[in-house]
């Protein structure tokens, strides 16, 4: 099973193991940790579940689509390398994969 | 109105068991299909098609006939008016704000639990799930504890509001506008003394602007009209449907028991297993088409919930409850912008319960025959438990 790093809002640092298929969303969720609001419940329709997604890991992540897009656009803490945390699902290849909450 | 014929009868079973193999059957061959309830609707039985409607709200709308004859928002309107009211209120349910809550949870729960426990049993439907949901909700609320017992009977009597029985839709009549007026006794109590409007919801709702204007005050009590009941009655039914299962399978209860960390993981499945809310309508706004039926403007849509969650397209074993489930992403609190509000809540308070209830017991089983809400609710009425000494 992938190993997921996460850094939440005030900047402590997290190191989880996370089952294949579920994304970093819930695999964030199921912690208790992050105080990530997932409103939506990741059905990709609001933006509460914002991450920077760090460098080195951004390119290795299939992009995301128009609405995920859109609904970025509606954060004023977007960035270059945010993503939708509920729109990355874990696989082996992101096994060490390392992303930051936005803030809200 | 529409002569489409009917594909199938969801009146036809009232037993939970005989329901969800009927749908099973429907879903493997219409999973978008007919029926002449209400007037004739359509209903949504298969998963992916549920995913399609909800992630629409433009075709598929949730403002098209509100059950009282005023909008309640956010459940029942659209975009853009409905993603103001999720932004006043979704800071509310941050993980944060819900770990503040727990101990008064915990509290709660264990001031429930204690007697029973001590009794060596009793109806946990009446004396754990009823109260303890909405105990919470009047925490969230800021409203006085002496009220849970008005307001978990005025929200149980309102469910009834499409009943075909004309007493009960005027009950339900009567119990909505006991809770619209209550809800406005806590706009013109906030009113009055505004309280942290960090902490408190009516009074965040009536500091809000939105575009320049401050809401209206019916509309603020509509809000707090439907949070006070959309509050517990589902997690009341879910906490019934979690103890029954535990009490019915004594190897899963042992296995949970050893693992209280997997708590969580657990009751994701349970609540896919034996979802609370069942069904939810939405209104087409104009001509489409939905999994080849043609569906035209005005056609009530029935969002199936609990048949999506037992899709086999999309769960393996669906029709079994697999305690560690993992992923899950079952449609227990909906899918797309009206996703439940609350579902932050409503996990924390079946941790809660559920922790102290396997911490505070080595065993429960059933004590007689637990009673089942008929469908379309998914709950329990009845819940004899006994619990060795």
């Amino acid at each position: 099973m992938p190993v997921l790093n996460f850094t939440d809002r005030v900047g402590q640092t997290f190191s989880i193991i996370a089952p294949e298929g579920e994304s970093v969303m819930e695999a964030i969720r199921e912690t208790g940790e992050g105080d990530i609001l997932a409103l939506c419940g990741g059905s990709k329709s609001c933006a509460t579940c914002h991450v920077y997604v760090e460098a080195e890991w951004f390119g290795a992540l299939v992009p995301g689509d128009p609405d995920e897009d859109d609904l970025l656009d509606s954060s004023d803490a977007r960035q270059a390398n945010s993503r939708l945390s509920c729109q990355i699902h874990l696989t082996p290849e992101l096994d060490g994969l390392s992303v930051t909450i936005a803030p809200e | 109105m529409s002569d489409v014929k009917p594909d199938w009868n969801p009146a036809e079973h009232e037993g939970v068991q005989a329901r969800m193999e009927q749908m099973a059957e429907v879903r493997a061959r219409c999973p978008v299909a007919r029926t002449d309830l209400r007037g004739g609707m359509w209903t949504v039985l298969g998963y992916q098609e549920l995913v399609g409607v909800a992630s629409d709200p433009g075709t598929f709308s949730n403002g098209g006939s509100p059950r009282f004859g005023r909008k309640l928002p956010p459940l029942e309107v659209d975009p853009p008016e409905h993603g103001d009211f999720r932004r006043i209120l979704q800071r509310f349910w941050l993980p944060s704000r819900i770990r503040a809550m727990e101990p008064s949870v915990r509290a709660s729960t264990i001031a429930l639990l204690e007697p029973l426990v001590a009794a060596g049993g009793g109806d946990f439907a009446v004396d754990l799930a009823y109260p303890l949901p909405v105990m919470a909700l009047c925490t969230l609320l800021g409203v006085e504890d002496r009220y849970w017992p008005d307001i978990k009977r005025w929200s149980e009597e309102s469910l009834a509001a499409e009943s075909t029985d004309a007493k009960e839709r005027a009950q339900a009549r009567a119990a909505h506008e006991h809770l619209l007026a209550h809800a406005h006794g806590i706009v013109a109590d906030r009113k009055a003394h505004l309280r942290d409007t960090e902490t408190d919801i009516a009074s965040a709702l009536l500091a809000a602007e939105v575009d320049g204007q401050k809401l209206d005050e019916d509309l603020i009590a509509g809000v707090l009209r439907i949070l006070i009941s959309a509050g517990h009655n589902s997690t009341t039914n879910a906490l019934g449907n979690i103890v029954l299962y535990l009490a019915e399978n004594p190897e899963e209860q042992e296995w949970l028991r050893a693992r209280p960390e997997r708590i969580p993981v657990a009751i994701e499945e349970l609540l896919r297993f034996a979802t609370p809310v069942q069904e939810l309508p939405r209104y087409a706004t104009c001509d489409t088409d939905l999994a080849g039926r043609e569906i035209k403007a005005g056609d009530r849509i029935g969002m199936l919930w609990g048949s999506g969650n037992r899709d086999t397209r999309v769960f393996e074993q669906a029709d079994r409850c697999l305690l560690d489930r993992r992923p899950n992403r079952h449609l227990a609190f909906g899918h797309g912008i009206h996703t439940c509000l609350g579902a932050p809540m409503a996990r924390m308070e079946l941790r809660v319960a559920l922790e102290e209830l396997l911490a505070r017991t080595t065993s429960f089983a059933l004590a007689g025959e637990a009673v089942r809400k008929p469908y379309h609710h998914m709950g329990v009425s009845y819940l004899p438990i006994r619990i060795p000494a």
